[in-house]
C-alpha cells in the first residue's frame, strides 16, 4: 500500500513538474553582448560554453537557467561543467569521470586551492602558458559567470525576518514575516549608520533591537556583495529608447538608482514567479511569465522587437540545421543503394530528399537574415552554413539538368561535410554576435561577401566533380550504361570552373572596391585578400593550362581536387596567421583539420592520378 | 610564359603570407610583393612579385595586340582579357602615383596637412624670416650612411653617419663631449624593425659641417623638445618625422562621436563632424565609416580615434589615387566578358552566328 501511494506521489510530482512550461520563459527580453535577445539564446550560449552543448542532456536550456535563478542548491550540484583535460582534473586535484562532467561545488572549491597559481597565470601572456593552464584560467572565468548568473536576483531571496515590533515600525515592515533585500532597500542608509554607531558602543549595553540591527547590516553586507552581478541584463532602458541606450542587470538598477515604479513591479514578478517555480504550480508560474514579458515590453517599448524575439526563441528551438544533416545524409545513403542496385526509383527519392533537406537549410538561413536584419554571411559559421547552402543549390541545379545522381552526390557531400564542420565553430558563443563598427554596412556584406560565398560553393562543387571525374577513370565498368558519361564530366567541370572563376573574381574585386571605399585602398595584401588572389590565380592557372594544352582532363581534374585545399586554405588558414583585418575566430585545431584534409585530399589525387595514368599505359599497350 | 607567371606569383603570393607572421603586413609586402627580386635566405635570388606581375602584364598586352581573334565564340574571352589588362595597368598606376597617409586632428582644432605611413624625411626649419617659416626637406633616399644634405641656400652641410630604421636610446655613462643637444646624453642603438610598421622609431647621427666648425648630433623620431641647430649665430630647427603632405584645403574637426553597441565597448560607429574650409567657405560634412569625403582628387576617410580623458582626436586616413577608377571599370569588363563566354558556351548567343 505503502509503495503505491508513493508511487502514485511520484507520478503525482512528476505530472506536476512537466506541468511548468519554460518555453515561454525563454521568451523573455535580456540584452547580452550588446544584442536584445530571448533569455533562451543567453541560456543556450553560457550553457554552451560551460558544457559544449546548448541543452542538457536531462534538461533544457530554459529550465536550466530557470534553476540556476531559483533554485541554487540543486543547480550548484547539477553536472555542468565539461573538464576533459586530465591534466587539469590532476591539477585540481578532482576526480577524472567517464562524462567529463562536474558540477558547481566540485569544481569550485578545488579552485579555491589554487586561486594563487590561477592569479599568476592571469599575468602570463595567453600565448605562453600551456593548453591546460590556458583551460585552467577558462575554467576560473566559467566559474566565476556561472556564480554572477546566479546571484542575478539574489535580492529577491527572504533570507531576513524581524522578530521585534518596535523595528517593525521603525522600518514599515510586517513583523515575523520572510523578508528579502529589497523590502529593506529603502531603509538601508538607516540601518548601515545605525550599525556604524553601534559598533562604537560598548557590547554590554546593547538592547535587544541595537543587536537586532547589528545582525541585520552585516546580513544586508553580505547579500550587497551580489552588487557586481551584471550579466543578466533583464530591464530595459526606461528613458531613452534608442538602439544604444544601456540595459540594466537587476543589481545595477537598484544600486545605481534606476528604479521606478514599474521595475518594483517588475521584480515583484520575478520574486513570484521564484515561488512559483518552488511550488511548481504551473497556473501561477505562467501568469508570472506574461506579467515580466508585459513590463518589459512597456518599458522596453521601441527597443524591443517581439516578433524578432520570438521568431528567434522559435528557431533556437527548431534546429533546422541538424534536421537539413539528417536528410542530407539520408539522401546519401539512399543514393548509394542505388548504385547498388541500380534504381532509379532510389536515386529519385534520394534526390527528393536533397531537395527536402534543403528546405530546412534554407529556412534556417532566412530567419537568421530577419533576426540579424543582415545577410547570413557575416561570421565563419555563418559563412560555412552558407557555403554548404550554394553547394547544394547548384547540385540540385547540375542534377535537374543531368539527372545522373552525380547532382545528388556532390550536393550530399557538401551539405553533411559542411554543415558538420560548422557545428563545431557553433561552440564560439553566440552566433548571431555583433558586427565591428567597420563591417557594420549591409550593402558591402551583401555584395562582396555573398559573391565570395557563392564563388567559394562554386568551387566545392567543382572540387567533387574532380574526385567523381578520376575514379570513374580509373573504375570503368564494362557495362557502358553503367558509367557515367566522362566527356559531359569533363565539359561541366569546366563549365563549373567558370561559375567559380567568375563570383571568386568578382568577389574579390568587390572586396577590394569596398576596401576602397572605406579606408581608402583597394588592396592592402591583408592575408583574407591575398587567400583570395590566391584563388583567382589557381583557378586561372588551371583553366590555362587546359587551354593551352598543358593538362589533360585528368589533370585538370586533380588540378580541381586541389582547388578545394586551395579554397580550404584561404578560407580558414588565414585566420591561423592572426595579422590583418579578416582574422577573427582562431582555434587551434583547425591547423590540426586543414593539414589533415590538405593531405588526404593531395593523396588522393595523387594516388588515383598515378593510378589512371599507369592504367593508361597498360590500355596503349 | 603567362602561365608559369602565375604558378611563380601564387608561389610567392603564400610565402609572403605565411611571412606576414613573423614580420608584420608592410615588411613582407616590402619583401616579396614589391619587389623586383627576391633573395632567399639572403643569397639566392629570385623573381619578385613585381617583375613576376610585370611579365604577365607584358604577357597580357601582347596576347591583346597580336593574339586577338575577333571570332564571336572567342569575344567573351577576349573582353576579359582587357578588363584584367586594366585591373593591373590600374595596380601599376596607383602603385608609382598615389599617396598616402594619416591625418590627426584634436577636437576644435584645425589641420591642412597628413603624414605618410611608411616613408619619412628630415625637415630643416630655418624660422629667420619671422612671418614665414622656411621647411627645407630631404626625402628617406638622404637617410643613408655617408650622404651630404645641402645646398637650398644654407650655410652649412649636413653628413649622415648612421642611419636606424627602428632605434632606442640609452643614457650614455660619460656624456659625449664630440656631440651636442640631445647626442651628449643618448645613445642610439639599432634595434630589429617592428612587426607593427607603425611602432619603427628612427633615428639619425650625423656631422654639421658649418663655415667654421664641425660638430656631431643625433636625432630620433618624435623628440618631445626639436633639436635646434646654431650656426652663424641663427638657430634652425631639425626633425626626422614621417613625410608630409599639404591639402590644398583645411579640414576643421567639429565633433568626434562613437556609438557603441548597447551596454558594451564595442565600437557601433564612429564619425567626424568637421567643416571642410577652401578659400575661408565653410562647409559643415561628416567622415564616418564607411562614408568618406571627397575633395579635389583627395578623399579623406574615418579610420581611427584616440580618447584620452575628456579630449576626443580623430585619426583620418588620406589619399591621392589617381588610378582609383580602374578597379571599379575592370571588374565591370571583365563581369561582362565572363558573363558573354558562359553564354555563348551555353549556345544563348547562337542566333547571332552565320554561318561557320
Amino acid at each position: 500500500m505503502k509503495t503505491i501511494s508513493l508511487f502514485i506521489l511520484m507520478i503525482f510530482s512528476l505530472q506536476l513538474k512537466a506541468d511548468i512550461d519554460f518555453t515561454e520563459f525563454g521568451k523573455i527580453p535580456i540584452l547580452h553582448e550588446g544584442r536584445i535577445k530571448p533569455i533562451n539564446t543567453f541560456a543556450r550560449v553560457n550553457l554552451l560554453w560551460f558544457y559544449e552543448k546548448s541543452n542538457l542532456k536531462e534538461m533544457d536550456a530554459n529550465e536550466w537557467l530557470a534553476e540556476l535563478l531559483f533554485d541554487r542548491e540543486s543547480a550548484f550540484k547539477r553536472k555542468v561543467f565539461r573538464i576533459r583535460n586530465i591534466d587539469v582534473t590532476k591539477a585540481l586535484n578532482i576526480k577524472h569521470n567517464k562524462d567529463h562532467l562536474f558540477s558547481f561545488y566540485e569544481v569550485s572549491y578545488p579552485l579555491k586551492e589554487v586561486l594563487p597559481t590561477i592569479n599568476k597565470l592571469y599575468s602570463i601572456d595567453e600565448k605562453l602558458r600551456t593548453p591546460s593552464q590556458n583551460q585552467i584560467v577558462a575554467l576560473y572565468v566559467k566559474i566565476l559567470r556561472y556564480y554572477e548568473i546566479a546571484r542575478s536576483l539574489s535580492f529577491i531571496n527572504e533570507p531576513f525576518m524581524i522578530p521585534l515590533e518596535s523595528v517593525a515600525k521603525d522600518l514599515e515592515v510586517d513583523l515575523n514575516k520572510k523578508l528579502s533585500y529589497l523590502d529593506l532597500f529603502k531603509n538601508k542608509e538607516m540601518i548601515f549608520d545605525k550599525a556604524e554607531n553601534l559598533k562604537k558602543k560598548d557590547r554590554k549595553k546593547l538592547s535587544k533591537p541595537d543587536i537586532l540591527y547589528l545582525i541585520l547590516a552585516q546580513q544586508m553586507y553580505k547579500v550587497q556583495s551580489d552588487e557586481y552581478s551584471e550579466i543578466f541584463k533583464v530591464v530595459p532602458p526606461q528613458f531613452s529608447k534608442k538602439e544604444e541606450s544601456h540595459w540594466f542587470s537587476p543589481w545595477q538598477t537598484i544600486q545605481l538608482g534606476k528604479g521606478s515604479p514599474q521595475t518594483v513591479q517588475f521584480f515583484k514578478f520575478w520574486n513570484s514567479l521564484k515561488k512559483s517555480y518552488k511550488d511548481q504550480s504551473s497556473n501561477q508560474w505562467n501568469h508570472d511569465i506574461s506579467n515580466i514579458q508585459k513590463i518589459s515590453n512597456i518599458m522596453g517599448n521601441g527597443v524591443i522587437n517581439k516578433t524578432k524575439l520570438n521568431l528567434e526563441a522559435n528557431f533556437n528551438k527548431a534546429e533546422y540545421f541538424t534536421k537539413a544533416i539528417s536528410l542530407y545524409i539520408l539522401s546519401f545513403l539512399l543514393l548509394s543503394f542505388s548504385w547498388l542496385y541500380k534504381g532509379l526509383l532510389f536515386r529519385r527519392i534520394s534526390f527528393g530528399c536533397l531537395i527536402l533537406g534543403s528546405v530546412p537549410h534554407i529556412v534556417g538561413l532566412t530567419l537568421r537574415c530577419i533576426i540579424m536584419s543582415r545577410p547570413p554571411v557575416s561570421t565563419l559559421y555563418e559563412s560555412i552554413i552558407s557555403v554548404a547552402l550554394v553547394g547544394v543549390v547548384g547540385a540540385i541545379i547540375y542534377e535537374r539538368s543531368k539527372k545522373d545522381g552525380i547532382g545528388t552526390f556532390i550536393g550530399t557531400t557538401l551539405g553533411v561535410i559542411l554543415l558538420f564542420v560548422s557545428f563545431s565553430y557553433e561552440k564560439g558563443g553566440d552566433s548571431m554576435g555583433m558586427l565591428a563598427a567597420v563591417l557594420n554596412t549591409n550593402f558591402w556584406l551583401a555584395t562582396h561577401v555573398v559573391t565570395i560565398t557563392i564563388g567559394y560553393g562554386c568551387c566545392f562543387v567543382a572540387s567533387v566533380l574532380g574526385h567523381v571525374y578520376l575514379v570513374q577513370t580509373y573504375i570503368k565498368n564494362k557495362n557502358p550504361q553503367k558509367n557515367f558519361d566522362l566527356v559531359g564530366l569533363n565539359k561541366s567541370m569546366k563549365g563549373v570552373t567558370l561559375y567559380a572563376l567568375f563570383f571568386t573574381v568578382l568577389g574579390t574585386i568587390l572586396g577590394g572596391i569596398w576596401a576602397d571605399q572605406s579606408w581608402g585602398r583597394f588592396w592592402g595584401w591583408d592575408p583574407k585578400e591575398n587567400g583570395a588572389l590566391l584563388i583567382c590565380l589557381w583557378l586561372l592557372f588551371i583553366l590555362h593550362g587546359r587551354l593551352i594544352g598543358y593538362f589533360k582532363p585528368k589533370m585538370y581534374a586533380a588540378g580541381l581536387i586541389v582547388t578545394g585545399i586551395v579554397v580550404a586554405v584561404a578560407w580558414f588558414g588565414v585566420n591561423l596567421l592572426n595579422v590583418g583585418l579578416h582574422s577573427y575566430g582562431f582555434t587551434d585545431s583547425i591547423a590540426y583539420n586543414l593539414l589533415a584534409f590538405s593531405l588526404i585530399e593531395l593523396v588522393f589525387a595523387g594516388t588515383f592520378l598515378f593510378l589512371v595514368l599507369k592504367k593508361n599505359k597498360k590500355d596503349l599497350v | 610564359m603567362f602561365f608559369f607567371g602565375l604558378l611563380w606569383l601564387m608561389v610567392l603570393l603564400t610565402i609572403g603570407t605565411i611571412a606576414q607572421k613573423d614580420l608584420g603586413l608592410y615588411q613582407a609586402q616590402q619583401l616579396y610583393f614589391s619587389s623586383w627580386i627576391v633573395w632567399f635566405w639572403g643569397v639566392i635570388p629570385a623573381p619578385g612579385g613585381q617583375l613576376t606581375m610585370g611579365v604577365i602584364f607584358i604577357g597580357l598586352f601582347a596576347q591583346l595586340i597580336f593574339k586577338t581573334p575577333l571570332k564571336l565564340k572567342t569575344i567573351g574571352i577576349s573582353i576579359t582579357h582587357l578588363g584584367a589588362f586594366l585591373l593591373i595597368l590600374g595596380g601599376i598606376i596607383t602603385g608609382y602615383f598615389s599617396f598616402e597617409g594619416s591625418m590627426i586632428i584634436d577636437e576644435g582644432k584645425t589641420s591642412s596637412h597628413f603624414s605618410d605611413y611608411h616613408k619619412l624625411e628630415i625637415a630643416i626649419v630655418d624660422s629667420r624670416p619671422s612671418d614665414h617659416r622656411r621647411v627645407i626637406t630631404f626625402d628617406s633616399s638622404y637617410m643613408e650612411k655617408g650622404k651630404i644634405l645641402n645646398g637650398h641656400d644654407l650655410p652649412f652641410s649636413i653628413e649622415i653617419i648612421n642611419f636606424c630604421g627602428n632605434c632606442t636610446y640609452k643614457k650614455r655613462k660619460i656624456n659625449n663631449k664630440d656631440y651636442k643637444g640631445f647626442g651628449k646624453i643618448f645613445k642610439l642603438e639599432h634595434t630589429t624593425l617592428a612587426k607593427e610598421e607603425t611602432e619603427n622609431r628612427s633615428g639619425i647621427s650625423f656631422k654639421l659641417n658649418g663655415n667654421k666648425a664641425t660638430s656631431l648630433y643625433s636625432i630620433i623620431e618624435d623628440m618631445p623638445i626639436k633639436q635646434s641647430l646654431v650656426v652663424d649665430g641663427v638657430r634652425y630647427g631639425i626633425e626626422i618625422r614621417h613625410k608630409r603632405y599639404n591639402l590644398p584645403f583645411e579640414i576643421e574637426l567639429l565633433d568626434f562621436v562613437k556609438t557603441d553597441y548597447a551596454s558594451t565597448a564595442m565600437a557601433k560607429n564612429y564619425k567626424s563632424i568637421v567643416n571642410l574650409i577652401d578659400k575661408k567657405i565653410k562647409q559643415r560634412t561628416i567622415v564616418q565609416m564607411n562614408e568618406p569625403l571627397r575633395y579635389k582628387g583627395y578623399t579623406l576617410y574615418q579610420s581611427s580615434y584616440l580618447q584620452e580623458g575628456e579630449k576626443e582626436t580623430t585619426v583620418l586616413s588620406v589619399v591621392h589615387n589617381r588610378g582609383r577608377m580602374f578597379p571599379y571599370i575592370s571588374s565591370i569588363i571583365i563581369c561582362i566578358g565572363i558573363v558573354i563566354h558562359l553564354l555563348v558556351l551555353a549556345g544563348f548567343l547562337n542566333f547571332l552566328k552565320r554561318d561557320e
